[in-house]
């Protein structure tokens, strides 16, 4: 007479397929620290800029008073 | 078609079983680049990236006050000494090009001979242009130092400036940037 196999209870079930995902996501961060501490797919920087900058102050050039000195030269 | 609980954790047993084998197996390729964790003679073999990184370590150029019509700079015996710095603190060596941000003068935009650029000196063996040039607009930088260095001693770059002030320009407190790009040689 053939032994009727045992059935697993949904419960089991559940809790396997909870352990399944969580080892796999543990896997998935495992991986990634072990890729990023070996600086493994970084690359490096090949430009970089900065500013500079010019400052000053422009004042009136002094044409008036020489034409006002050359009036009062030609005055004299 | 139903399938059985039994064949479900038969099945789920397998998906375990995968992801750890895959973890395993991707750490070990990992752990190939790396030898010497069990050894009383480390071996490490790494790769240092290059990074292109600079710093107007003093960015700031003051002439002071300068009548319509005057001109200075920031090199010989009588002008200006107060150049721009650019410290090359990266590992590469640099190519470093000039731009203005922001126009000096209300007059004339850039480019201008009333604003021009050049490389004074550096501390390393970088070809430095010393020729003055007119600060272009982005679309045609002009090219400072090619192959700056970036070891200590040798990483620092000085720039100086040439202004002229137009005889239309109006008086008042002026300033004018300029950006510096600075590319893996």
């Amino acid at each position: 007479m053939k032994k009727e196999r045992k059935e697993v209870s949904d419960k089991v079930v559940v809790i396997l397929l909870i352990a399944a995902v969580v080892v796999s996501v543990l896997g998935a961060f495992v991986v990634y620290e072990y890729s990023h501490s070996y600086g493994i797919g970084e690359e490096g920087q090949i430009e970089d800029s900065s500013t500079g900058r010019v400052v000053l102050n422009v004042v009136e050039a002094p044409y008036e008073d020489f034409e006002e000195e050359a009036d009062n030269e030609n005055f004299e | 078609m139903k399938i059985s609980n039994n064949s479900l954790v038969v099945l789920l047993f397998v998906a375990i079983i995968a992801s750890v084998g895959g973890t395993f197996v991707s750490v070990s390729f990992m752990d190939d680049i790396i030898t010497g964790a069990a050894t009383t003679l480390g071996n490490v073999t790494l790769t240092i990236g290059g990074t292109a990184n600079c710093d107007a370590t003093d960015d700031l150029i003051a002439f002071g006050t300068l009548t319509q019509g005057g001109t200075n700079q920031t090199t010989g015996d009588t002008g200006a000494r107060d150049w721009i710095t650019i410290e090359n603190t990266g590992n590469v060596n640099l190519d470093i090009t000039a731009e203005t941000s922001a126009n000096l003068f209300a007059s004339y935009a850039a480019p201008t001979p009333n604003w021009r650029i050049a490389c004074n000196v550096t501390q390393g063996t970088g070809s430095c242009n010393t020729t003055f040039h007119n600060l272009q607009e982005s679309s045609n930088s002009t090219m400072l130092i090619t192959a700056h260095q970036f070891g200590d001693s040798v990483d620092e770059v000085y720039i100086n400036m040439n202004v002229t002030i137009a005889m239309d320009e109006p008086t008042g407190a002026k300033h004018g940037d300029i950006l510096f790009t600075c590319t893996q040689s």
